[in-house]
């Protein structure tokens, strides 16, 4: 269950830095957001991959974890390009619900 | 007797291959992949006797470690020799880069002193 | 020469990548399958479908019950304990009273029935993917081995095309989530899904050919192993060569019948013996989880008892060589657990763990898989994405041909390696269980190789790589004969129908049903089933998409008509 802690969590970081994106930002936006809007979602980006990290680490130990953590990031960046060429608006909010999610799912299990 | 053959073969391309009228691009290829894979493999068979035979001599590791060191290391000296000559502006200076480390390489693995006892 | 080393390195890892992607398909293809050996290996033998298996500690007494009952004069006893979570088999070995071996395969769960289905079952996509089929007789380094160097350099040319791959790839970073599947440019779409698999799977993918080619690296090119072995090793050292057989096992040959090993010390006088149930609760506390154990002179007073831990616990990456001996008639520890290797074989172990993912559970499996299929397809898609590129530039007829030859070597590449793994697991279910090798052992070795034999006195462990290896070659016939756009829509309908029919072949062999699998609440073999169902719909998908639209026709303008096989 840590698992799918660890995707919804990664997710929502890529989503993050996928959406600030200099080629994906007509993609996403309506109206261009403004530099703090980019700078907290460059953070909030970076700050979720890292995140992801801890439910692999309470999932299995460090050095398992780790493993598992870098697979991970490639699964969640795979679930996040793909349907995001078929719908960049919708894939890039769904990760805020994946943000929420990850806790969820951390609190629950 | 077949390695120095193998490696008079390749300082005599060395030398060859440094005419300024080199222009096909069919030679280039020919030359760039021979010297990749040929000349990396005779690079990488002696770096193995050669880093097996300083690791025991000079590492004192024992023999079943320095063996396997020298796998991992071979790994290593193939993959860079692959890329080091396709990245070479100038095959001449692969081709030359390649007899040296190879001679370099025979040698310490031929006449390092320390040669193992009669079996 | 290419002007800058940009060019340079593409131009490498276009070539390499081309001419060793085919190979490289093959091998990241069965290692990706490889990562569910073991429960493939359980799919393949019926006897073992439905069964409820003992407890470890039952399993013990039941077998040194059975040992006792069949030869309780032996000199040694040794048994390879069921790996309850993966892949339950029995098997016994022992001594008879003219020290000539004899075994059992039992279903563990108490009931004596054998197991005598004899297979390659998963093993054969670990064995492929490093020894194409050939024997490789020798792991101490004496000869050199063909196939094993070939697989290697393939293996070298897949870690320089990871380097290279991110030498050429200019915007990486700009480009990280790019993936134009409408751009107007074929090879656009082509590029964007090869470097999305291979930028996000990047590390994985490093880190798995490097594990890949460290663990046995000095088998390669074997001169430092024989530079080395002219020197005496000290004493007690570990053997040269000596990550053997056994590394490749997550426990000791888990099917194969063990060879009961020398140095058989001669019987002492009959005494009664320490509980061997006991010892085994004391070893388990120490060592965790045990794959084998093996008793010398057993009731005698110089019994010895020795117990094997995994090879690959569950619970760590490192491989472990651990083994913990008693005394057996006083129960005394001889020997105490712990790792004896040596320095370097440490950092081969790392390695080896890391490669084979036997850790972690079936989630950490799961991303093996997942990430090795990426690597899979990013191969795949790099070699299309050659033909993509270049075909509808092509200026000379000359070099039209040799495009059309990629491409059909391509076909040949991806549908064909597929074709003839969805042929292999078919026959592992359909072909009778009677042909199998009565020995119990495998002729061939240790390793899935292929003999040549005449088909009267092939057994069953044969004729499995023999249909892999003839479906390889139809699949290739194939695609010399059709058109390549063609051959890909059809080679994948093929492999898709394949894959799907899995569970439905399970109904034409006893005890293989998935229907009455998921009654008697065995997953293991049920995941198989569902697992290629699920990747046959997949690949259906694929076919049909493929087969509404040319894949490797540049859409717009061509320069000059696309060449015309006869076949069209």
């Amino acid at each position: 269950m840590y698992l799918l802690s660890t995707f919804f969590c990664a997710y929502a970081g890529f989503a993050a830095l996928c959406a600030i994106t200099a080629r994906n930002m007509p993609l996403v936006w309506t109206k261009p957001p403004s530099r703090g809007v980019v700078a907290a979602l460059r953070t909030a980006g970076y700050l979720l991959l890292a995140l992801s990290w801890i439910p692999c680490y309470l999932q299995w130990d460090v050095p398992m974890g780790t493993a598992a953590w870098v697979m991970n990031l490639a699964a969640s960046g795979f679930a996040l390009v793909f349907p995001f060429a078929y719908a960049p608006k919708r894939s890039v909010q769904a990760g805020g619900v994946a943000a929420l999610l990850a806790g969820l799912v951390l609190l629950v299990g | 007797m077949r390695a120095i053959a193998l490696w008079g073969s390749i300082v005599a391309i060395a030398v060859r291959n440094g005419k300024a009228s080199d222009t096909s691009y069919t030679r280039l290829v020919v030359s760039r992949t021979a010297a990749a894979v040929l000349g990396g493999y005779v690079v990488t068979y002696w770096a193995g006797a050669a880093v097996a035979k300083i690791a025991i001599e000079w590492g004192s590791l024992s023999p079943a470690d320095a063996g396997m060191l020298s796998g991992l290391i071979q790994l290593v000296v193939y993959t860079g020799a692959i890329i080091w000559v396709c990245a070479a502006a100038s095959m001449r200076k692969a081709w030359l880069a390649i007899a040296v480390v190879t001679a370099l390489l025979v040698g310490i693995a031929v006449l390092l002193p320390g040669t193992p006892p009669a079996p | 020469m290419e002007k800058s080393l940009t060019q340079r390195m593409d131009w490498l890892h276009t070539w390499f990548g081309l001419v060793l992607g085919w190979l490289a398909f093959a091998l990241f293809l069965t290692g990706t399958i490889a990562v569910f050996w073991f429960e493939i290996q359980h799919w393949a033998q019926p006897e073992l479908h439905g069964a409820k298996m003992l407890s470890p500690e039952a399993t013990l007494q039941y077998s040194v019950d059975y040992l006792q009952k069949v030869a309780p004069d032996s000199r040694r006893w040794a048994v390879t304990l069921p790996d309850l979570e993966r892949h339950p088999l029995l098997v016994l070995n022992w001594l008879d009273q003219n020290n000539a071996q004899q075994f059992a395969r039992l279903v563990p769960d108490g009931s004596g029935r054998k197991v005598t289905t004899v297979t390659n079952g998963g093993r054969f996509f670990v064995d492929f993917h490093w020894t194409f089929n050939r024997e490789v007789q020798d792991l101490s380094g004496r000869t050199f081995q063909w196939t094993y160097m070939l697989s290697g350099f393939v293996g070298v040319a897949f870690l320089i095309c990871t380097i290279t791959g991110l030498v050429v790839h200019k915007k990486i970073f700009r480009n990280f989530f790019t993936f134009r599947r409408q751009a107007k440019s074929v090879q656009t779409r082509w590029l964007d899904a090869h470097n999305v698999l291979g930028v996000l799977s990047w590390p994985f993918q490093f880190m798995i050919v490097l594990t890949g080619l460290a663990f046995y690296s000095y088998l390669y090119i074997p001169t430092g192993m024989q530079m080395a072995g002219r020197y005496p090793s000290p004493p007690g050292v570990a053997v040269v060569g000596g990550g053997g057989p056994g590394m490749l096992w997550g426990r000791y040959a888990s099917d194969a019948v063990g060879k009961v090993a020398g140095n058989i010390v001669e019987p002492g006088n009959p005494a009664p013996n320490v509980p061997i149930a006991d010892l085994f609760a004391r070893a388990q506390a120490e060592m965790g989880t045990l794959s084998s154990f093996t008793v010398n002179n057993p009731g005698r007073d110089n019994a010895t008892v020795r117990f094997g831990g995994t090879r690959a616990r569950p619970d760590a990456i490192t491989f472990t060589a651990d083994s913990m001996t008693f005394d057996g008639a006083t129960g005394r520890v001889i020997s105490p657990a712990g790792n004896t290797v040596n320095a370097v074989q440490k950092i081969t172990n790392v390695f080896g763990g890391l490669h084979f993912g036997f850790f972690g559970g079936t989630a950490m499996r799961f991303l093996y898989f997942l990430c090795g299929t990426a690597g899979t397809i990013m191969i795949g898609s790099g070699l299309v994405m050659f033909t993509a590129k270049r075909r509808a530039k092509a200026k000379s007829a000359a070099a039209r041909r040799f495009y059309e030859f990629v491409d059909r070597m391509n076909v040949t590449a991806v549908g064909g390696a597929m074709f003839a793994c969805a042929s292999y697991l078919w026959a592992l279910r359909l072909l009778p269980q009677s042909l199998s090798d009565p020995t119990g052992g495998f002729s061939g070795g240790v390793y899935a190789s292929i003999r040549a034999v005449p088909l009267d006195q092939a057994m069953r462990s044969d004729l499995e790589l023999y249909i892999f290896w003839l479906a390889w070659g139809v699949a290739a016939v194939h695609a010399l004969v059709r058109a390549p756009h063609k051959a890909w829509a059809e080679q994948f309908a093929a492999v898709a129908a394949l894959c799907i029919g899995l569970p439905v072949i399970g109904y034409l062999v006893p005890n293989c049903d998935i229907g009455s699998m998921i009654a008697a609440g065995d997953w293991k073999m049920v995941a198989v089933d569902l697992g290629g169902l699920c990747i046959g719909l997949m690949l259906a998908c694929a076919a049909w998409k493929m087969s509404s639209k040319r894949v490797d026709v540049r859409v717009g303008n061509a320069v000059r008509a696309p060449a015309l096989s006869p076949a069209e």
